[in-house]
């Protein structure tokens, strides 16, 4: 299969089919990515086209040593900060959410809840780890903050989760 | 409840499972979870953790979600058209200008491209060529054969260079032995220079131009002249700078041929013809040092540069050029009696210097100093 990186630098040349399987390959997960940020589809589905956008309109901006999910994701992350900040800006009440499939409906309300009481950053650093699979060293750069740190603070945020979240059974031969 | 010690943090654990410990810390922490039920904890509830998030999942993208895409999309197609049409009003230009009748082809393809930037970069075309010629073609050299030509975030221009510094056993012979391998290799000497002060080691600093394909090869033959005592590779990536001299020679082509049909085809006062004519002196100016860094770019991806130094294996002799004991004894009484001068000629320069100064700051403490002695001496 074609790297991403390949295909980004076939789009850049001009190829509208490098684009397009571009498009495919992460179409659902950047509207996932907003989805589960927003919690309202339709804002969702209109930030993740603003992405591709963003990504067509600076495609010279790319810097090909670097993953191109890592800078899908960074602009997905500016793009999101500054929903967010639109929304505090104009005290829109939050839509009524949606949880996600009707499969999970309660499972993806607690989640939510629990992910709602951590810190920002790291409620982010668990997101782009459990959700967009990104690598330690990808969320350090996104985030702007040393690969240690992203570990120490994603291991802080998953034990708090680990409480939040329903009580685990108990291990056998557990005494740590 | 035994305390037990772990080898591994559980952040470290954790760590195994998202895949970000190297092949060995991974096999250790695997057998580590084989054995210890505690670790195997952890584990456990870091991965139910992970499961619970999981559950979350977001709905499937609607059909019709594509279709608003597709209109911006149409959008950044039309965008791309006027861009082509923009590129190829340039090279028409660029091609009249230079009376080459060549075939216009769309944008997007490779030979068309390459075509273009050998046409905007004619040394290094010629540099590509002489390495074609040189039957040194692909490999790890930086000028790619004609098929896989330079275009602008595919193949990246490496300009290299290279420090090596170097021990020789038979320094005599070496400077011929550089010549004789740079010029093997293609290359030639840039600059030499020699150094050899009496009872000291003898060195020898060059630095070698040879073709950027033929750097390894050349490294690999100076290497061979001695003891490697350090050696440093740089590639510093020149190839955005490339892209933008090369626009921007488009550019000042463009301007230049658009001021010519004015001065051409339109009559006008005499202060506007000139002031027309003074532009154009103005453009060819810049269109004339943007070739030469252009050319220069060129020649630094083309050629690569290595800076040698070579010292000598310092032996000293016994005895030999040594002076006699009475041509010693006199050296040393004058340098003796010249420390002395110096010494003495040092503390009439800073008496004349800060003599005045420390003067006065003695006026001015003598009486506080005087006054506070005495009160001490009298608290004593």
């Amino acid at each position: 299969m074609t790297s991403d990186e390949t295909l980004f630098l076939e789009f850049r040349r001009g190829s509208e089919a490098a684009f397009n399987e571009l498009f495919a390959r992460y179409r659902e997960p950047l509207f996932g990515f907003f989805f589960r940020r927003l919690t309202d589809r339709e804002r969702a589905e209109d930030l993740a086209q603003d992405t591709f956008v963003a990504v067509m309109k600076g495609r010279e901006r790319y810097e090909p040593r670097s993953p191109v999910r890592s800078y899908l994701y960074g602009i997905a992350l500016k793009i999101v900060a500054a929903e967010k900040r639109k929304r505090a800006n104009h005290r829109t009440t939050e839509l009524v959410a949606e949880p996600g499939v009707a499969s999970g409906v309660e499972a993806g309300l607690a989640v939510r809840k629990a992910l709602a009481l951590l810190e920002d950053t790291e409620r982010e650093i668990v997101m782009l780890r459990e959700y967009e699979e990104l690598s330690y060293a990808e969320i350090a750069v996104l985030l702007r903050i040393p690969v240690n740190t992203v570990r120490s603070r994603l291991f802080r945020a998953r034990m708090a989760l680990k409480a939040y979240l329903e009580p685990l059974p108990a291990g056998d031969e557990t005494c740590r | 409840m035994q305390m037990k010690t772990h080898p591994f943090s559980e952040e470290e654990i954790m760590a195994y499972l998202d895949g970000e410990l190297n092949v060995a810390e991974g096999a250790r922490t695997a057998g580590h979870l084989k054995e210890c039920g505690e670790c195997r904890q952890v584990a456990a509830d870091l991965e139910q953790v992970s499961r619970g998030l999981r559950e979350w999942k977001a709905p499937p993208v609607r059909k019709e979600w594509q279709a608003p895409l597709v209109e911006k999309r149409k959008r950044f197609r039309w965008e791309w058209m006027a861009a082509a049409a923009a590129l190829v009003v340039v090279l028409v230009g660029v091609r009249l200008g230079t009376k080459h009748d060549r075939v216009v082809r769309s944008v997007g393809d490779i030979p068309y491209q390459a075509q273009r930037l050998e046409l905007a970069q004619p040394d290094m075309a010629l540099q590509r060529q002489a390495v074609r010629d040189s039957g040194v073609v692909g490999g790890t050299g930086v000028l790619p054969p004609a098929s896989q030509v330079v275009v602008p975030g595919a193949e990246p221009l490496i300009a290299r260079s290279a420090e090596l510094s170097l021990t020789a056993a038979r320094f005599g012979s070496v400077r011929a032995d550089i010549e004789r391998i740079v010029r093997a290799r293609g290359g030639y000497v840039s600059d030499l220079s020699a150094s050899a002060a009496v009872d000291q080691a003898q060195s020898l600093r060059t630095t070698l131009l040879v073709p950027a394909a033929q750097l390894d090869q050349l490294l690999s033959d100076l290497r061979a002249l001695g003891h490697v005592d350090s050696e440093v590779q740089h590639g510093e990536d020149v190839t955005r700078q490339s892209v933008d001299t090369d626009a921007r020679l488009a550019n000042l082509r463009q301007t230049e041929q658009r001021l010519t049909a004015i001065l051409r085809d339109r009559t006008g006062k005499l202060a506007d013809v000139l002031a027309v004519e003074e532009q154009i002196a103005r453009i060819r100016g810049q269109i004339e040092t943007t070739e030469a860094e252009q050319k220069a770019l060129a020649r630094r991806v083309a050629m690569a540069s290595v800076q040698v130094t070579i010292a000598e294996r310092f032996e000293r002799k016994m005895g030999g050029d040594q002076p006699g004991i009475s041509t010693r004894l006199r050296n040393a009484a004058v340098e003796g009696l010249q420390a002395v001068l110096h010494l003495l000629e040092g503390i009439v320069l800073f008496v004349l210097a800060y003599g005045p100064v420390l003067v006065l700051l003695f006026v001015m403490l003598f009486w506080p100093g005087r006054l506070l002695w005495k009160k001490l001496r009298a608290n004593h």
